[in-house]
């Protein structure tokens, strides 16, 4: 098999909000990504899969530098950009972009859309022709050049977020990370905005990372599947590994508490008990030992490492086999 | 057949502002059971929400609006009765949640306060029998140290705790029906799963009608008994909820339903869509409302009006071509 | 297509349009005032305090100039101090909104002499200025210029903070844009009309405040003749000379009113949300 090319590597990511008290910063902090490493190859989709509060939308931001890591080294095609001055990112920010969930706020209302593309080509000192290339983008992404000059308001949060595509691709990067991009649409237009995504995706042969809570269309877009809980990957895997063998207690429930679009096969026990503890004061030990049907006094302890299980198959928990 | 609590007929809000009239919803009709959860789904604009809220006559207060149609609600036109006496029946014998707690519940007022200041208004309770009967409820909710809980904020809370909140106030007085207006649409599976269950239970064991207001045809597939499919403020689908995943009939149904990916979708296929995006009800010139969007539009979809049919036993559509005995994944 | 909106929505609100054209008016009196009314400042003893009538409009003061001439000669230097006050507390007021906005270790500084300076009632502020200068039309108008900035600081900084927050400048910012580019082309169009909004409002209490100046014998000093201090030598000879406080007096409350119309019809236009 031929070498797959790393384009990202990020390393040991770990991201501390400090939290302000009334006289100033205190000692306590949210834990919003806690030593998470993630590779992704090019012409591979990674998809970051978890619930309100479980960083992957932090691990995406730190990723591409929009935040700084409290810990951690981040590659880029190799090169570390861990400590990159804000001036020296500007520079190789055009190889990562971003999709950014809500098409309403994403999008600068007193610009027209070819306005907001050409001054992206403008940022980023673009040669040749800004109308050509911007048409260009806007035919990629299935619109007509007719929306040139028109503003944000006169569209659909659809065609908005096609816009929003448009402006990460213009740049030709080769790292994208898609933050809940259909989460906002109406559910119509989303499985237009996924398909169209896989395509770019597939035509550009980028890497990407999709993050979403929406473990379905995670499954659908994605090669390999991370799944974040607190912080943490629980469990990472080939997509279809994970949705067919998942061997974490907090994936098994994830996937049950996924309605199902079938009246008959209705569910029957309630997946999980409890709710997201505070990432302010995560758990000792395992971080979802508070809601585990399984855990052991070991659980409580002692953290676990992520495991190896072949094939590319990762979990954090102490057993081999549960449930 | 079981007791009918509500009973919709050919209702529509319009709403007038200084240069026209929008209507909003045309003819919707429809019935809930005791101890039954009807579905109502659709996406934004689709006049769900606003349905629901005519019922209530929640519009009455702030907007020129205009009403036809008549609202059963055990046996009492709630269109025709004046406007002070809905008091009696909204919050009370009709109870509603919605997606946002924070929002919907007074921020400055512990949990204890609002859920006591509903029960003493409803029922007329005395403060300590008040208090007993808020504990009780916020233990039926699922709410562990009830008696803690009474005196927090709501922003102490988490979101499926605010949830169960709003629950226990709108379940205080004994509602014979609960209007879910997108309960679970904020929050995390797992948290949906766990409030869908309490829906669920609170529903048989109170024997009331539920009306379930979602955009998300999997919820429905999952609690409802019967669904009815909304689109640009008319109904297109109605009919049980098994019917409706075997034989959809109106294609918005079935763009619905397949657009969606499943774990049984095959990836390496691109995704069903409906095509376009939703229009505004003003470019409707006539025709199928969904005509624009419809992959098996003809001309006459596009210039004459469907109308609302029974194809089979209790399954209704709006469409000109029924897609009968289309099965889904063909 | 956005601006034929926005002026048809303009041009539908009445009051806006009423207060428009007051201001207009005055104005085109105030700039061609030269052209048909007489010298301000010609004295002539021999007609003091004639009520209004044919050959003096307004009627006359103590040293017998004429009142009319007097009055729009005011309104140039009403409308000269509004518009000059207006241009420079505006822009340097939002050059330090937009930094204190972006940058927060700035904003704790620029904020800081903004608040003491709204601490002190504008009006006794300017006093105090003035005291500290020589009356004189040009120290009005700085002292008017530092009284005003704070406000206008201010709301270009909340209006900062809630833009720098919207995620297209986040992506801005991922596109590889520098801060002088975010703030100039995307916060700064973003945060404009509701300052433009404020700008009449400005305005108006420009005109009130150098008015109180003159009045208090601390703006424009005599003989020039200004709103203010024509109402100042009124003050004394108010029961026998009625016109003295009745036409400055008006054309100072006309202006407001108009501005403060005109205000509120910018603000309904531009954001037809925040009423």
């Amino acid at each position: 098999m031929e070498e797959r090319k790393v384009v990202i590597q990020a390393e040991h990511i770990k991201k501390y909000f400090p939290m302000k008290g009334v006289l100033g910063k205190t000692s306590e902090a949210v834990h919003a990504v806690d030593d998470v490493s993630l590779t992704v190859y090019e012409g591979e989709t990674v998809g970051l899969v978890g619930e309100t509060g479980c960083g992957k939308s932090t691990l995406g931001r730190t990723i591409l530098r929009l935040t700084d890591p409290t810990e951690g080294t981040i590659r880029l095609q190799g090169e570390d950009i861990t400590h990159y001055s804000e001036h020296r990112l500007r520079k190789i920010r055009q190889r990562m972009q971003i999709v950014f969930q809500d098409p309403y706020s994403s999008l600068n209302p007193r610009m027209t859309i070819g306005h907001a593309l050409e001054e992206v080509l403008v940022i980023q000192k673009f040669k040749g022709n800004r109308r050509e290339k911007a048409e260009d983008v806007l035919r990629q992404v299935g619109l007509s050049e007719a929306v040139y000059h028109r503003y944000p308001h006169e569209f659909s949060g659809g065609q908005r977020q096609r816009v929003g595509i448009a402006r990460a691709l213009i740049q030709d990067p080769v790292f994208l990370v898609c933050d809940e991009p259909v989460s906002a649409l109406d559910v119509s237009v989303q499985a237009q905005i996924v398909n169209l995504l896989k395509k770019i995706q597939r035509e550009r042969n980028l890497a990407n990372v999709f993050i979403s809570h929406d473990i379905n269309v995670v499954r659908y877009i994605s090669d390999r599947i991370v799944v974040m809980y607190l912080g943490h990957v629980m469990e990472e895997a080939d997509k279809e590994e994970l949705m067919q063998n998942p061997l974490h207690p907090y994936t098994k429930s994830l996937l049950s508490a996924v309605p199902n679009m079938d009246p008959r096969d209705r569910r029957k026990t309630i997946p999980l008990q409890g709710e997201i503890p505070s990432p302010i004061h995560p758990p000792a030990g395992c971080v979802f030992h508070t809601r585990c049907p399984y855990a052991t006094e070991q659980c409580r302890t002692e953290r676990p490492e992520l495991r190896d299980c072949g094939k590319g198959h990762r979990v954090r928990c102490h057993f081999e086999k549960i449930g | 057949m079981a007791e009918r609590v509500l009973e919709v007929e050919n209702l529509s809000t319009s709403f007038k502002s200084k240069k026209k009239v929008t209507r909003a919803t045309d003819g919707v009709s429809f019935y809930v059971e005791r101890g039954e959860m009807v579905g109502i789904v659709g996406e934004s604009g689709c006049g769900k929400s606003v349905t629901s809220q005519s019922i209530m006559r929640l519009y009455d207060e702030q907007d020129e609006v205009i009403y036809s149609g008549s609202v059963l609600f055990e046996g009492q036109n709630l269109m025709e009765i004046p406007y002070k006496d809905m008091d009696k029946i909204r919050g009370n014998r009709i109870a509603m949640i919605f997606q946002d707690a924070l929002s919907s519940l007074n921020p400055v007022y512990t949990v204890g306060n609002q859920l006591m200041e509903a029960i003493r208004i409803h029922r007329g309770f005395h403060r300590k029998e008040a208090e007993a009967l808020a504990v009780e409820m916020l233990r039926k909710v699922g709410i562990p140290e009830a008696g803690k809980r009474m005196k927090q904020y709501l922003h102490e809370l988490s979101g499926g705790m605010r949830q169960r909140v709003m629950i226990a106030i709108a379940l205080s007085c004994k509602p014979r029906l609960l209007i879910a207006d997108e309960p679970t649409t904020a929050l995390d599976v797992t948290v949906q799963a766990q409030i869908m269950n309490l829906i669920q239970e609170l529903k048989q064991s109170e024997n009331m009608g539920v009306i379930l207001i979602t955009h998300d045809m999997a919820v429905v597939a999952e609690n409802c008994d019967r669904v009815m499919v909304m689109y640009l403020g008319q109904m297109v689908e109605e009919s049980s909820v098994t019917e409706i995943f075997d034989h959809p009939m109106h294609p918005y149904t079935i763009g619905l339903i397949r657009s969606i990916p499943q774990m049984s979708t095959d990836t390496s296929q691109e995704l069903y869509m409906i095509a376009g995006s939703l229009p505004l009800l003003s470019q409707i010139e006539g025709g199928c409302r969904f005509a624009s969007r419809c992959p098996y539009a003809t001309d006459r979809c596009r210039a004459e009006e469907p109308e609302w049919t029974e194809v089979s036993q209790g399954h209704r559509v709006r469409c000109h071509y029924p897609v009968a005995g289309k099965k889904l994944g063909e | 297509m956005l601006h034929k909106e926005r002026r048809e929505r303009f041009l539908n609100n009445k009051m806006a349009v009423i207060g428009g054209v007051i201001i207009l008016v005055i104005v085109l009196m105030a700039v061609f005032a030269p052209l048909y009314c007489q010298d301000p400042l010609d004295v002539a003893p021999k007609i003091r305090f004639q009520a209004p009538g044919r050959q003096h409009w307004f009627g006359t003061d103590k040293y017998g100039r004429d009142l009319f001439a007097r009055v729009i000669y005011g309104a140039r230097v009403s409308m000269l101090t509004g518009f000059t006050v207006v241009v420079a507390a505006v822009l340097i007021g939002m050059t330090l909104g937009l930094l204190a906005g972006y940058y927060r270790k700035l904003d704790a500084v620029i904020m800081r002499i903004c608040d003491s300076l709204k601490a002190i009632p504008s009006v006794l502020l300017a006093i105090a200025l003035m005291a500290f200068l020589r009356a004189g039309i040009r120290n009005v108008i700085l002292t008017l210029i530092i009284v005003n900035i704070p406000d206008i600081a201010r709301i270009t900084r909340s209006q900062t903070l809630v833009v720098k927050d919207q995620l297209y400048i986040e992506a801005m910012k991922a596109v590889g844009a520098s801060p002088a580019r975010v703030i100039l082309h995307h916060i700064l169009p973003n945060v404009i009309s509701a300052v433009i909004v404020q700008v009449s409002f400005v305005f108006a209490s420009t005109i009130i405040t150098e008015a109180a100046l003159s009045f208090l014998g601390q703006g424009v000093p005599a003989p020039s003749p200004s709103w203010g201090n024509i109402l100042y030598e009124g003050k004394e000879v108010m029961h026998k000379a009625w016109w003295m406080i009745v036409f400055p007096g008006g054309f100072t409350a006309l202006s407001v009113f108009g501005l403060n119309l005109l205000g509120d019809g910018i603000r309904d236009v531009l954001d037809p949300k925040a009423k």
